[in-house]
C-alpha cells in the first residue's frame, strides 16, 4: 500500500442535517474504520489557504464530502491545488436508501445513524481501494 | 424561531479538529435554535454577498474552537465587526476541562459552555404568524393527462398557477407555494431547497426561495403577495419530496396573503393550468421530435 495518507474533508454543514451525515461518516471512517491511513482535515483552513493543509491536500490522496449541491467542500479542495480522488454528495447516498433521512443538524436521528454506518462503510472501501491501486 | 438569542448573528470556526472545534460548532447550532442567524464559514469566505443581508442587521458573535483562530481570522479578512468573540480552548481551560483530541463533542462540556452564555434561553411567546397554520390538510384530488412518453398530475381544486408553473394552494388568508408536477419532471432530481427568510414581505411574482436540481437551478416564483410566516423544514432537509409529491407534503413556504382578490386576476386556476399546461406540453414535444 501507498504511504499516502487520506484525508476525508467534510463540508462545513452549517444548518443542513445532510451535511452532518457527512461529517459523522467522516468521523467514523479517521476515528473507527481507517485510523491509520485516514485522517481529516478542517475546510476552513483551506478557505484561509493555510500552507501547511494545502500541502497536505497536494501531496496526499483527498475525499470530498457535501451536504448539499454547493459541493464547498470539493470546490476547495480544488482551489487548493488539486481535484479530490474521491467526491461524493451525502445525497447521492440519500437517493439509494430513501427510508434512512437525517432528521436534524444536532441529532440526525436514527435512519440518519444508519445511513452515517452505510456511507462510512463504503468510503472506507473506496479508501483502501484507492490506497491498493498505488501498490 | 424563538428567544433570547435572536438578533445575533453567529460566525463559527468549521469545528472539525478536536473536540474544541466540534463544540465551537455546536454552541453555534444551539444558538440558531434560539434564533440566532448563523454564517457557514466556508460559504462566507467564498460568498460572502450571500450573508450581506444577516451581516448588515445583527450582532456579530464569533465562535473559534482552536487558537488557530479562522472564524475570527476570516471575520477580520472581510472587515466585519465583531460584537463579541469567544474561544473554545480559552473557556474550557478556564473552567478547568482538557478538550478531548478526538472530534467528538462532550454533551457535559456543551452544557457547560453553554451555562457560561447565560444558559439555554426561555422561549419567547410566539406569535401564530411564524409556524404553519395547520391548514391545508383536505385531501387533493388529481387531473391526470399524458402526453407522448410523460405523464402529468394537476389538482383539481383549491390552487392556483402563475406562468412559470409555480403554484399558491389558497385556503382563506393563507397560501401554501410549490412547484408544479411539470418543473420537478422537467427538472429532474431536486437536490437543494434555499427557503426565504420566515417575515420576508413578498410581491406577487417575487422569489419565493430558490431551488436545484441535477439538470438546473431555478426560483420558485410567488404566485401570491404577502408575507412568509413559515417555510417547511423537510424540505430543506429532503429536497427530492418535489419529485415524490410536488403538491402536497413538497409545499415551500406559507404566505399570509396580502391581496389575493388582485394577484388572483394574473393566475390561473386549476382547469385553466390543465388547459395551459396540455398545450405547453405538446408544443414542447412538436418542438422536439417534430
Amino acid at each position: 500500500m501507498s504511504d499516502k495518507k487520506v484525508y476525508v474533508i467534510p463540508c462545513s454543514g452549517i444548518g443542513k442535517a445532510s451535511a452532518s451525515v457527512g461529517r459523522d461518516a467522516t468521523y467514523r471512517v479517521v476515528e473507527d474504520l481507517l485510523p491509520d491511513r485516514a485522517d481529516t482535515l478542517c475546510l476552513a483552513l483551506l478557505t484561509l489557504e493555510d500552507e501547511e493543509a494545502r500541502e497536505k491536500v497536494r501531496d496526499n490522496y483527498v475525499v470530498a464530502i457535501d451536504g448539499c449541491a454547493k459541493d464547498c467542500a470539493r470546490k476547495n479542495v480544488e482551489a487548493a491545488g488539486r481535484a479530490p480522488d474521491i467526491a461524493h454528495r451525502v445525497q447521492d447516498y440519500l437517493k439509494k436508501h430513501k427510508d434512512l433521512k437525517p432528521e436534524a443538524v444536532l441529532d440526525v436521528g436514527e435512519g440518519g445513524r444508519k445511513l452515517v454506518e452505510i456511507m462510512s462503510e463504503e468510503l472506507a472501501g473506496e479508501i483502501v481501494g484507492l490506497l491498493e491501486e498505488d501498490d | 424561531m424563538k428567544g433570547k438569542s435572536r438578533g445575533k448573528v453567529i460566525l463559527p470556526c468549521n469545528g472539525l479538529d478536536k473536540e474544541a472545534g466540534t463544540l465551537a460548532r455546536e454552541m453555534a447550532l444551539k444558538l440558531a435554535e434560539e434564533g440566532a442567524e448563523l454564517v457557514c464559514p466556508v460559504l462566507f469566505q467564498r460568498n460572502p454577498a450571500r450573508y450581506k443581508k444577516e451581516l448588515g442587521t445583527g450582532e456579530l458573535l464569533v465562535i473559534d474552537g482552536c487558537k488557530t483562530g479562522c472564524a475570527s481570522k476570516l471575520a477580520k479578512d472581510k472587515g466585519l465587526k465583531i460584537a463579541g468573540r469567544l474561544n473554545v480552548t480559552e473557556m474550557l481551560k478556564e473552567m478547568g476541562i482538557r478538550g478531548g483530541k478526538k472530534p467528538v463533542p462532550d454533551p457535559e462540556h456543551l452544557s457547560r459552555l453553554l451555562a457560561a452564555l447565560g444558559g439555554p434561553g426561555e422561549e419567547e411567546a410566539e406569535g401564530a404568524e411564524e409556524v404553519p397554520s395547520g391548514l391545508f390538510t383536505a385531501h387533493v384530488e388529481m387531473n391526470e393527462f399524458m402526453e407522448g412518453k410523460f405523464f402529468f398530475k394537476v389538482p383539481k381544486a383549491g390552487y392556483f398557477f402563475n406562468e412559470n408553473d409555480c403554484w399558491a394552494r389558497v385556503e382563506g388568508t393563507r397560501a401554501r407555494l410549490g412547484v408544479s408536477d411539470y418543473v420537478q419532471q422537467s427538472a429532474s432530481d431536486m437536490v437543494f431547497f434555499e427557503p426565504p427568510e420566515i417575515g420576508k414581505e413578498l410581491e406577487q411574482f417575487d422569489d419565493a426561495g430558490s431551488l436545484e436540481s441535477t439538470k438546473t437551478a431555478l426560483d420558485i416564483i410567488s404566485p401570491v403577495s404577502g408575507k412568509v410566516v413559515a417555510v417547511n423544514g423537510e424540505l430543506v432537509d429532503a429536497p427530492e419530496l418535489i419529485n415524490q409529491d410536488p403538491y402536497i407534503s413538497a409545499w415551500a413556504v406559507e404566505v399570509e396573503m396580502a391581496d389575493f382578490e388582485g394577484d388572483r386576476e394574473l393566475l390561473m386556476d386549476c382547469e385553466a393550468y390543465l388547459a395551459y399546461l396540455k398545450e405547453k406540453v405538446r408544443k414542447e414535444n412538436q418542438e422536439r421530435f417534430g
